[in-house]
């Protein structure tokens, strides 16, 4: 499993990775990191500090230089392939600790598993109104189980995020800005509206089906 | 305390049948039948008129109030 890690750059001069014992002969080289092709990764995002530029007025302009990465040295085979792309940066990571691996891999699966059991409850959901029974208490049901996975993501997958990327950076050292895990504020939000927007909606389904049932008994 | 439903007694003066008597008033057997064992919750006054007209009857010889 490979994966990496994404974070936004401002200003990345060169990502020292911790050493134990083995130190560069002159300041920052660019050392090749083969810990082996086996292993698994993580991809959590992590931002720098905030790094403020010059105000531009019209016609102003200002040459965004790209930073070099420079890893000194490695650290419980940890692998960094570094990819930057405009303002996001990209850092691979493999590791072969089955520990991490583990650790790395419950960030992927928990939300799997309920993005799963939402595709599930939707698919019951429209094979009933399908049928033409839509208000159904099953349904009601369905929707306030959709609603607290699609919660359960909004708060599992930024959680796992920072765990990881909380354990990624204790294992390497930056010079010059801090970085620390990113959360998008925007995808939590958008997560929790939904989820109240569903637990809303199994309360107006509950009701909607003793309106059915008063209009079915209704001659 | 309910409302009953005399459809039973007025079926037999009439001497006719409930499936005939859903034709002729445009419901179903099914809410004909529920509408028969008290397990209706409403009853519109549309569908009420036409059990009147053709049982030639009132409400009245058909609703039924019980307290229980």
């Amino acid at each position: 499993m490979r994966t990496g890690m994404v974070f936004p750059l401002a200003d990345l001069a060169s990502v020292r990775a911790l050493d134990h014992g083995r130190k560069p002969a002159h300041g920052r080289r660019h050392r090749s990191l083969a810990v082996g092709a086996a292993g698994g990764g993580q991809r959590p995002p992590v931002s720098p500090a905030i790094v403020g530029g010059p105000d531009l007025g019209v016609g102003a302009s200002v040459f965004l230089q790209s930073f070099p990465l420079t890893v000194v040295s490695n650290d419980s085979g940890l692998v960094v392939s570094p990819k930057f792309s405009g303002t996001v940066g990209e850092m691979l990571f493999q590791t072969s600790n089955w520990k991490i691996q583990i650790l790395l891999f419950m960030g992927s699966i928990i939300p799997l598993i309920l993005y799963m059991g939402i595709i599930f409850l939707v698919r019951q959901f429209l094979a009933d109104t399908v049928q033409g029974v839509p208000f159904a208490f099953e349904n009601a049901r369905r929707l306030k189980w959709i609603g607290w996975f699609v919660l359960g993501i909004g708060i599992a997958k930024p959680a796992l995020n920072v765990v990881t990327g909380n354990w990624i950076l204790s294992a390497i050292a930056v010079q010059g800005p801090v970085l620390s895990p990113w959360v998008s504020l925007g995808f939590i939000a958008t997560c929790v509206l939904a989820a109240c927007f569903c637990l809303i909606l199994s309360v107006i389904f509950r009701h909607g089906v003793e309106l059915a049932k008063e209009h079915s008994l209704t001659v | 305390m309910e409302i009953n439903v005399n459809l039973d007694m007025m079926l037999v003066r009439r001497r006719m049948s409930l499936s005939e008597l859903a034709d002729r008033v445009g419901i179903t057997l099914a809410n004909l039948s529920i509408l028969k064992t008290n397990k209706a919750r409403a009853i519109r006054f549309s569908t009420l008129a036409a059990l009147c007209r053709e049982l030639e009857c009132q409400p009245g010889d058909l609703l039924e109030y019980k307290e229980e």
